[in-house]
């Protein structure tokens, strides 16, 4: 899976440079996140700017992350949701459950 | 139903880290009343024959897996001679083409618009073989569940 990782002052982002988070990438974030939280950070955004598409398997990981960000007093964060992106966190009603924010910036402001 | 389902799977999909979606539904014949509640699944769609127009059914509440306690909304609708209704999962309508185009609720609309006269079963071989149509393909990419409920 393409991404790139960054710190920033209060958080770290993984901006996913992939078209679909689905049941064939969806664990390489996950093992990224997992690597992440394992060195101490707890504060993580991810960027789905290029994200066009996400199914069940990608949803799920996200969940994962932010379950596991909170048991250890941390946060996950959403950013750059597109179209279909949006529609499936409506559907589910996910969207209530994350902080999602238009752009990476916003996000970073945030924490 | 639905929140007793997500009381006790809850640990257990935690656990795992998985999701799913339920719809769940009853209906009762006398009443021709259709019950129903949603966690996160596709909404299914209602085609009233005598108006042409469509209802998606959606009720509040949140995909299984994710919290450990939910409060889901229960919402009912009247139903009449004629109704078609498809409930179906993610496989059928995130079908991508060639160019990675969905196939999407409008085309599953436009199936039902073509055939909402014809028996149940008919109109499901027309979605099976509308989205093998579409993907180009035999092979889907997802698995495809496909109820066809008509009222008579």
């Amino acid at each position: 899976m393409n991404f790139r990782t960054e710190s920033s002052k209060n958080a770290t982002i993984i901006f996913v440079q992939e078209e679909r988070l689905d049941a064939h990438n969806s664990e390489h974030l996950k093992t990224e996140m997992n690597r992440i939280f394992e060195s101490g950070r707890h504060d993580l955004i991810i960027d789905l700017k290029d994200v066009r598409f996400i199914d069940s398997s990608g949803l799920g990981v996200l969940v994962s992350g932010f379950k596991n960000a909170s048991t250890r007093q941390g946060t996950l964060k959403l950013s750059g949701l597109q179209t279909q992106v949006r529609s499936m966190f409506e559907l589910t009603r996910l969207h209530r459950v994350f902080e999602i924010f238009p752009s990476v910036d916003d996000a970073i402001e945030s924490c | 139903m639905l929140e007793q389902l997500n009381n006790q799977l809850y640990d257990d999909l935690s656990h795992t880290e998985l999701l799913f979606s339920v719809f769940y539904a009853r209906y009762n014949n006398r009443t021709r009343s259709l019950t129903y509640a949603n966690a996160g699944h596709n909404l299914p769609i209602v085609f009233r024959t005598n108006t042409h127009n469509h209802i998606e059914l959606d009720a509040e509440g949140l995909i299984i897996g994710v919290m450990p306690s939910i409060t889901f909304e229960e919402r009912s609708i009247e139903l009449s001679t004629g109704d078609v209704i498809i409930f179906y999962t993610d496989g059928f309508s995130e079908s991508t083409n060639s160019k990675g185009i969905l196939f999407g609720k409008e085309r599953i609309l436009s199936i039902l618009r073509s055939n909402y006269n014809t028996t149940a079963e008919a109109i499901i071989d027309q979605c099976y073989m509308s989205v093998e149509k579409f993907s180009e393909s035999s092979l889907l990419q997802d698995d495809i569940s496909i109820i066809i409920m008509k009222i008579y």
